[in-house]
């Protein structure tokens, strides 16, 4: 075993000797921050910020870019147990669907646009192969600042071929505080973490920490038929527990350097590791169970960060931020056994499906950097490098021969933008140009035996995207914004090469492209006074074309290729109201509709039969299975129960509504029943801080009315649930 | 003033929910389009791919012939990837999602009706009615790779009650199965008496390669205990039957058995031309006086999918001209074989299309005629074959992706 996995395992099963390394580490911070004697007043005033509803004013000077972006401000969410998926799913335009419990895998779409067509960053770091223990379903709220989404244009800063748009985390970057928190609940539920940061004014020394531990058992109730084993039989419905669905996930950043020097704004050098281990308990729908399979992953990423504003000349700002990300992967099904709901079982001669301890070890290099410089008052460029360099090798001990794990493949991405600013009063104005440049690796069999005769391919592409982005206050409180970009999503190394086995190479694929549109105001009808309240509506308009999936019309069980098959416009609005009375009385209530719709009217297959022709029959329809109506309402209150405003009392209601929606084309069939059914979730958060703000208790009932919840068919969510979390908090 | 503004955006954000509810609500229920299910009743297994995927829908008809066949609003939507069976008359759809179940389609009290609950450990690679009674599926059972299994099963299910009689494994290893050290695929089922016979197909279940073709296989078992009694082989000819098209062997009224080896579509190694042999009744050896070379006989090809027709006949999609590669399952025509008169007769009116591939043979027959499903200029049609005098009729339009199941169930 390699000596890192090996370490990195001992951590595993080690989480407290980590979590302990992780305290003590985080204490020395909190006792400098003691001994450097913080002006009370001043945690005061922090502390009554962070609970503000209505956004501050960096908030506010993001939200109105040109770009049609959302941003949540995570301070607001620091006292719940949510994550950073369920944050992103009370805004517009985002869904998260996940498969279960905590931990459970998900899918993430963003105005229609799933997978790689979204692309996700940390700090502006695209994070798409950081494993599933970084991913947006593990990191607490308390780790960011804030989440900005992107949708359709994306600035040149945030360099990828983002099809349908971008999430950026941005990380808390206060010079000096220490946030705390464990929390438990229902299921066996425990989340802990930690943030820090410790900056010496004098020396420039900074170190800034955060750590997170996730544990639930998942082990909430479903509805189910399960099978007899023996007979091969459903049953009668019945109510079970799941029994096989325990997830852990532990993981740390620690960066080290200097900050406020003459040669650097900061300079520093880190690492996040983090690993994760989940069982298995179901497959696509719930009527297969599992009882044995598991995952893990672990990721080691060693980091630099520097930064320097006027860099040789004046007005003229430099970033860099480098990674190098080593993640593993594994998947384990090796018991010889089948489950039922039951937890009855029989014998198999191999595995409970396949026999397999796949492990998939990718290496990637990251590194982006911006140049940015201020022409005079009113214009400014600003010139974008990402680099991404992918190897990903697999094997299997079980499969040791597999011939689509001797063929390491590579993809290399390196993207250029170039933007010009200008801003004139009211008028905010940008346009930009972007470079996609593809470079990828992989193998092929070129035998015409069965012997194969595997021979290393490489394939070069660029894409030239560009787009622009303007926003006008009309009067004081209108605000106007327009955006486009004519944007791609490039292949991936097997799409595009494919693997020598299971898919053969399309040297003829062509890149998603998509073209984006959106119009949007920003209206604060009441600005000041006992009542404040804000609008929002945004007008959205995407054309995609040439989707990449993989061809179904082939006649072959192996060796298929990935075709461009698939175009879809959408047509959408998405609407926000912000109320606020008294600085005591909070209400949010947004809505997203969506239209999209297939425009494939034929779908069109190449192969070695010759073309075939065959009528989309779901051309003009909905794509199915995709959430087009959803909205959300949120109401807080604030009361101040000591009679001072530090210690402060937050009630927090938030309800969330999908609309139903089916698995397949609606249309097809006689009454389709392949309904993800309508889901109406309530949640509910107390929280209460004493001690000057520094001691926070919070209590959280989510999925109040113990409704079945489904985000996918036929894989039920859990009902209702309680966490109890405990926060200590300072700050200078 | 800040009042008149908070009633104005009231009124407006609620014409604004509304015009949301008013397009939400657009989607109108389907009427039901009941057929009368007085007179024949056929079952035809779907498939429309769209850009998303392909879904999979039993539709039934009085009529094959005329008009159009669509599953637009129309069929009972099957989860998963479906392989079809037409065990007497009840139409069986085989698959799942993630699982396998058998969804049993049949007329009762002139009303169609469904039998579900019943789960198969595995994905069938072939369905069959081992006596011709119509009242008995065999489902065989073989994982695709050793690290998905090792035991070949054959499970016996009472169509009727869409209940399992009794399953029976086999354990597959190369003491068992001397087929080198390959793994095997099963191509093809007949029983005959108490005794059954399989051909199988040395494969290799890494690469998907045909690495050893210079022999017939077939496993010899007793019936109905399913008990290996040995694995007989012939040099004459390749293996059998292809991956996923179970047309490899076939038993007669006489109780002869035929095995086809075709040695195209499925296969990236030729090491012998195709041809059929017999093993006599009464016998459980190859019988060396017979030998149907099928490339050259009189409208001859390679038989990559056919069904049993009676008195020593198949009705088969031969395929002519040169195997293109491994995958290639095309230049289809329909043809009547005769395997005791080593003749094969050619379809008149026969369109030249594409198969299905990995499936099995979608078509059925009755009375003297066999329906089939082919495309032609990206048209999908129902074919109509009068078996006596070899002619072929267009028959009703399809409007899905494939025909992957025909049947008739009254």
């Amino acid at each position: 075993m390699p000596v890192k996995t090996y370490f990195l395992k001992r951590i595993l099963r080690l989480p407290t000797t980590y979590v302990l390394l992780t305290v003590t580490l985080l204490l020395t911070v909190s006792q400098s921050i003691a001994q450097d004697t913080i002006p009370s007043d001043t945690i005061k005033r922090k502390n009554v910020d962070e609970v503000r509803v209505d956004g501050n004013a960096t908030i506010q000077k993001i939200k109105e870019q040109s770009y049609n972006i959302n941003v949540i401000d995570a301070k607001q969410l620091y006292n719940s147990s949510i994550d950073i998926n369920q944050a992103l799913n009370r805004t517009t335009g985002v869904r998260v669907r996940e498969d279960g419990g905590l931990g459970s895998t998900f899918n993430f779409s963003l105005n229609g646009f799933t997978g790689r067509q979204v692309k996700f960053f940390i700090d502006g770091l695209p994070m798409d192969n950081f494993g599933s223990s970084l991913s947006l379903n593990n990191l607490p709220t308390t780790m960011a600042e804030r989440i900005e989404i992107y949708k359709g244009v994306l600035p040149v800063s945030l360099g990828a071929d983002a099809l349908g748009g971008a999430v950026n985390i941005v990380t808390r970057k206060n010079a000096n505080y220490l946030d705390v928190s464990y929390g438990f609940g229902s299921f066996n539920t425990h989340k802990a973490g930690i943030n820090g940061a410790y900056t010496d004014a004098k020396t420039g020394f900074t170190v800034r920490a955060n750590a997170f531990y996730n544990y639930s058992d998942n082990s909430y109730r479903v509805r189910v038929r399960p099978i007899d084993l023996q007979s091969g039989q459903f049953m009668e419905e019945r109510e079970v527990k799941r029994f096989h669905d325990s997830y852990n996930s532990i993981g740390g950043q620690v960066d080290v350097g200097l900050t406020n020097r003459s040669y650097a704004d900061h300079l520093l050098f880190g690492a996040v590791v983090s690993g994760n281990e989940r069982d298995i308990q179901t497959g696509v729908i719930m009527d297969q169970v599992f009882g044995a399979r598991t995952a893990n992953s672990s990721s080691v990423i060693p980091t630099l960060k520097y930064k320097k504003s006027d860099l040789f000349v004046d007005n003229l700002d430099f970033t860099l931020y480098s990674a190098y990300n080593l993640t593993t992967n594994n998947f384990i099904d090796t018991t010889r056994l089948r489950y039922n709901w039951l937890q009855e079982t029989i014998p198999t001669s191999a595995a409970e499906v396949v026999r397999s301890q796949l492990k998939n070890k990718d290496n990637e290099l990251l590194t982006t950097a911006n140049l940015a410089y201020k022409l005079g008052e009113h214009q400014s460029l600003s010139l974008n490098y990402l680099l991404t360099d992918f190897r990903r090798q697999s094997s299997d001990v079980e499969d040791p021969n597999n011939p689509t794990f001797v063929m390491p493949q590579g993809l290399r991405k390196q993207n250029l933008g170039l933007a010009w600013q200008t801003t004139y009063g009211g008028l905010n104005a940008t346009v930009f140009g972007k470079l996609f440049m593809l470079n990828a690796k992989s193998f092929e069999d070129v035998s015409a035996t069965p012997t194969p005769d595997y021979q290393a391919t490489a394939l070069s592409r660029t894409n030239g995207g560009y787009g622009t982005a303007f926003s006008y206050f009309i009067r004081e409180d209108w605000q106007a914004k327009a955006s486009y970009e004519h944007t791609y999503r490039l292949p991936e190394a097997t799409e595009l090469l494919g693997d020598g086995l299971f898919t053969r190479r399309n040297t003829n694929l062509r890149p998603e492209r998509s073209d984006n549109i959106n119009v949007g105001m920003l209206y604060t009808v009441i600005k000041e006074g006992q009542h404040r309240l804000n609008l929002e509506g945004n007008f959205i308009f995407r054309n995609a074309k040439d989707y990449i999936r993989q061809d179904q019309q082939q006649s072959q069980p192996v060796d298929r290729q990935f075709i461009n098959v698939g175009d879809v416009r959408t047509t959408g609005g998405e609407a926000e109201i912000r109320y606020v009375w008294n600085d005591r009385i909070f209400a949010n209530v947004n809505a997203t509709y969506q239209r999209i719709i297939d425009r494939t009217e034929f779908i069109v297959s190449e192969n070695l039969n010759g073309v075939t022709r065959t009528p989309n029959l779901n051309y003009g329809y909905r794509i199915p299975n995709m959430p087009y109506f959803f909205g959300n309402a949120n109401v807080g209150a604030r009361f101040e129960p000591f009679g001072n405003d530090r210690d402060v009392l937050n009630l927090n209601y938030n309800v969330n509504f999908v609309e139903r929606y089916y698995l397949t084309p609606s249309q097809l069939g006689l009454n389709n029943t392949d309904i993800i059914p309508q889901q109406v979730s309530h949640d509910f958060i107390a929280d209460i801080s004493f001690g000057n703000g520094k001691y926070i208790v919070a209590a959280e009932c989510r999925n109040l009315l113990n409704s079945e919840l489904f985000d996918n068919y036929r894989l039920q969510k859990p009902g209702r649930s309680f966490f109890l979390k405990l926060r200590y908090f300072i700050t200078q | 003033m800040n009042t008149i503004k908070l009633s104005q955006l009231l009124r407006s954000s609620l014409c604004f929910a509304v015009a949301l509810g008013l397009s939400s609500c657009s989607k109108d229920d389907t009427n039901l389009n009941t057929i009368p299910l007085d007179g024949n009743v056929y079952t035809l297994g779907l498939g429309s791919t769209t850009p998303e995927g392909t879904t999979n829908f039993v539709v039934y008809t009085n009529d094959l012939m005329n008009g159009t066949i669509s599953v637009v609003g129309n069929g009972i939507k099957q989860d998963g990837y479906r392989d079809y069976a037409n065990i007497g008359n009840y139409f069986q759809a085989v698959g799942g999602l993630g699982l396998t179940d058998v969804n049993t389609y049949f007329v009762q009290a002139n009303s169609l009706n469904v039998k579900t609950g019943l789960n198969l450990s595995a994905r069938p690679v072939d369905t069959i009615d081992p006596d011709g009674k119509g009242e008995t599926m065999i489902a065989v059972t073989l994982p695709a790779k050793p690290s998905e299994g090792t035991d070949l099963s054959f499970v016996s299910v009472d169509v009727a009650s869409n209940a399992i009689t009794s399953t029976k494994k086999v354990t597959v290893n190369n003491t068992k199965f001397p087929i080198n050290n390959e793994w095997m695929l099963h191509t093809g089922l007949a029983i005959r008496g108490n005794q059954a016979f399989q051909t199988i197909l040395p494969f290799d279940s890494e690469g998907w390669n045909t690495r050893v073709t210079d022999k017939t296989y077939v496993a010899v078992y007793s019936y109905p205990e399913f008990v290996l009694e040995k694995v007989i082989t012939d040099e004459r000819t390749g293996p059998a039957g292809a991956f996923g098209t179970r047309s490899g062997i076939f038993a007669t009224e006489s109780g002869d058995i035929y095995t086809i080896s075709h040695s195209g579509y499925g296969y990236n190694q030729r090491t012998k031309e195709p041809a059929v042999l017999k093993i006599a009744a009464g016998t459980s050896t190859f019988d060396t006086d017979y030998l149907f070379e099928t490339m050259k006989a009189e409208n001859g090809g390679r038989i990559v999918h056919a069904i049993y027709i009676g008195n020593n006949k198949l009705f088969a999609t031969v395929s002519t001209g040169t195997q293109a590669s491994q995958w290639a399952d095309d230049n289809l025509k329909f043809a009547i074989v005769d395997l005791k008169e080593e003749k094969i007769t050619a379809v008149a009116g026969s369109p030249t299309f594409s198969g299905n591939g990995g499936r099995s043979f979608a078509a059925f027959h009755r009375n003297g005629k066999a329906y089939a499903a082919a495309t032609v200029n990206d048209v999908l049609n129902i074919y109509e074959i009068d078996l006596n005098r070899a002619t072929a009729r267009k028959g009703a339009q399809v409007d899905a992706s494939f025909v992957g199941g025909l049947g008739q169930i009254k």
